[in-house]
């Protein structure tokens, strides 16, 4: 069963860049079909985070010259299949909804040849970012723990997400794990209090300096640093991400 | 949300500060000890978030995968989707029915029926789109308001086909003429052999011949008519100065793609017909009608017979 998971927090600069690429190559070595799509068209930097030179981009799907398929390329070293935005060339936000319901489509036809397909959501609540959250079968919510990125996640949360489907979060650049479920928590009873809606928790990525080091490098955490801390925690939501649900 | 921490040196002052920062409906989300000191962590939630722009945005993509959808399913073509979509999304209207009827609006021309009545005019179209009953519907409408019409047939109509024109007219105390229009009062309506669209010697021959007699062009087409079909048709008697058009058979017919075809090829939508029953006269058709029959019709396309 393929899972389309919309990676979103909101508030910018908060990881979900990384945490697609990261998480993608983890789940890509457990050995699942795993394709990386940057629905953040206008400030796409999947590949520059992973040093990639793509031979093709979203620009064209959207010119209508091709069909998404043919975006659609391997990277070897992670054994992602991706779809790269093209940075600069003016925002989802500005292409008629017609266009974005269209390629929705695409992405629900493509998504069977995959076991996981995650989506590296633009920040903020604009209608091309609900529109992927709501075509998604759920949404990883990545927040840090300060109260800017806790009150985006919630208005995300809020305004974006389909309250019939999961919502995970993920807590990012936390001190430990300790660190990371308090964040989860209180964005947790936020949410429970002001939407009577539970979300999930997936886990924490502990703040690491290597991480920033490899997106410097323009390499694969999990190859650059394959030890470190935070390559450690993404790999633990992979396993988690990919263990079957627990039967109740 | 708004989201406020606090700290103090008891838990009890640190709640007295999000009481009174926030006010009694604060939520407490979280409550730490950093060093010797409390710090609480407290939200409300005032509704007073973007709520209008956010509301105008998700109706338009709610509107846009709405529309979609239900034009789909009426095989509506391709390109008059993504306009009729892409109108519907922009119009900044939040209910699709009404979104839609703007796109429609935006897309082609609709008219009254009313402008079928009082002039000269002739029903041209493929054989069995339902012309004869067509004259013989306004007719009985003219008959019913005490206006007086004239009835006559352009070409040889197929055997069998003269007998049955004169049957439906023969209640109305009326009788078609062939060669010579009958002098006498009112309108003359003229029933046309069926002409085939892409003929277009016989298309210009015949259009020629009502013409010449005073008579306004009226294309008649099946609603239950394919959706390309139904386009490449219109654009060739449109091409050929023909402006209006009346479908038929909307009460048997599942999928209205051809009716955006009509619109889109240039014809104004003058009417429908919807019942087999003769004095039931032409329905109206209007933007808002078709778009609340093309988002009704969605779930029933598959409907069996009963
Ligand atoms: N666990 C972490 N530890 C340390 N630094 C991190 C961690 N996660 C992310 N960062 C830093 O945060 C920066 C922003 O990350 P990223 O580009 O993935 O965010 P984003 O949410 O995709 O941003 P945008 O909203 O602009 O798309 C990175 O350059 C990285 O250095
Ligand atoms: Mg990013």
């Amino acid at each position: 069963m393929t899972r389309i998971l919309a990676i979103a927090s909101g508030k910018g600069g908060v990881g979900k860049t990384f945490l697609a690429a990261t998480l993608g190559h983890a789940i890509a070595r457990r050995g699942r079909r795993c394709l990386v799509f940057d629905a953040d068209l206008g400030l796409a930097n999947l590949d520059v985070q992973l040093g990639i030179d793509a031979p093709v981009d979203l620009g064209r799907v959207l010119e209508g010259r091709i069909p998404l398929e043919r975006a659609v390329f391997r990277h070897e070293e992670t054994g992602l299949d991706l779809v790269v935005g093209r940075s600069g060339s003016g925002t989802l936000a500005g292409l008629p909804p017609a266009r974005l319901v269209a390629l929705a489509r695409e992405l629900h036809a493509l998504a069977p040849r995959y076991d996981v397909v995650l989506l590296d959501l633009a920040a903020g609540v604009e209608p091309p970012c609900r529109l992927f959250a709501r075509a998604s079968h759920g949404v990883i919510v990545i927040t840090t723990e300060e109260p800017t990125a806790l009150t985006d996640a919630y208005a995300f949360v809020k305004v974006a997400c389909d309250r019939s489907r999961p919502v995970m979060v993920v807590a990012n650049a936390v001190e430990d794990r300790v660190r990371g479920r308090e964040v989860y928590e209180t964005l947790a009873r936020a949410c429970e209090r002001f939407l009577a809606f539970r979300l999930s928790y997936l886990g924490a990525v502990r703040r690491d300096p290597r991480v920033g080091e490899a997106i410097r490098a323009q390499k694969p955490l999990l190859v650059r640093h394959p030890t470190s801390p935070a390559a450690a925690d993404v790999e633990d939501l992979a396993a988690r991400l990919l263990a079957p649900a627990p039967r109740g | 949300m708004r989201l406020r921490v606090f700290e103090a040196a008891t838990a009890q002052e640190a709640l007295e500060a999000v009481r009174r920062v926030l006010g009694p409906d604060a939520a407490i989300l979280a409550t730490t000890r950093v060093g010797d000191r409390v710090r609480v962590t407290a939200a409300v939630d005032l509704d007073a978030t973007p709520a209008e722009d956010i509301l105008a945005g998700a109706g338009s993509e709610r509107v846009a995968s709405e529309v979609d959808a239900c034009l789909a399913a009426h095989r509506v073509l391709p390109d008059q989707l993504g306009r009729l979509v892409e109108e519907a999304a922009g119009s900044g209207l939040a209910e699709s029915e009404a979104a839609l009827a703007h796109a429609l609006a935006a897309l082609g021309g609709f008219a009254r029926p009313d402008v079928l009545h009082g002039g000269s005019l002739a029903v041209v179209g493929p054989p069995g789109a339902g012309k004869t009953t067509l004259i013989v519907r306004l007719a009985a409408a003219a008959r019913l308001a005490g206006r007086e019409v004239r009835v006559a047939v352009d070409g040889d109509l197929q055997a069998g086909a003269r007998e049955r024109l004169a049957a439906l007219l023969r209640p109305l105390g009326l009788q078609a003429s062939d060669g010579k229009d009958r002098d006498g009062d009112g309108p003359l309506l003229v029933d046309t052999v069926g002409t085939n669209p892409f003929d277009a010697r016989e298309l210009a021959a015949v259009l020629e011949r009502v013409r010449g007699r005073g008579c306004t062009p009226i294309l008649v087409l099946p609603a239950c008519t394919d959706a390309a079909e139904a386009f490449d048709a219109g654009c060739n008697f449109a091409a050929l100065g023909v402006r209006r058009a009346v479908v038929t058979g909307l009460d048997r017919t599942r999928r209205l793609g051809s009716l955006v075809s009509l619109l889109a090829a240039g014809l104004v939508l003058c009417g429908a017909t919807a019942s087999p029953f003769l004095d039931r006269g032409v329905l109206p058709l209007t933007p808002a009608g078709l778009a609340r029959m093309l988002l009704r019709r969605k779930d029933r396309t598959r409907e069996r017979p009963a």
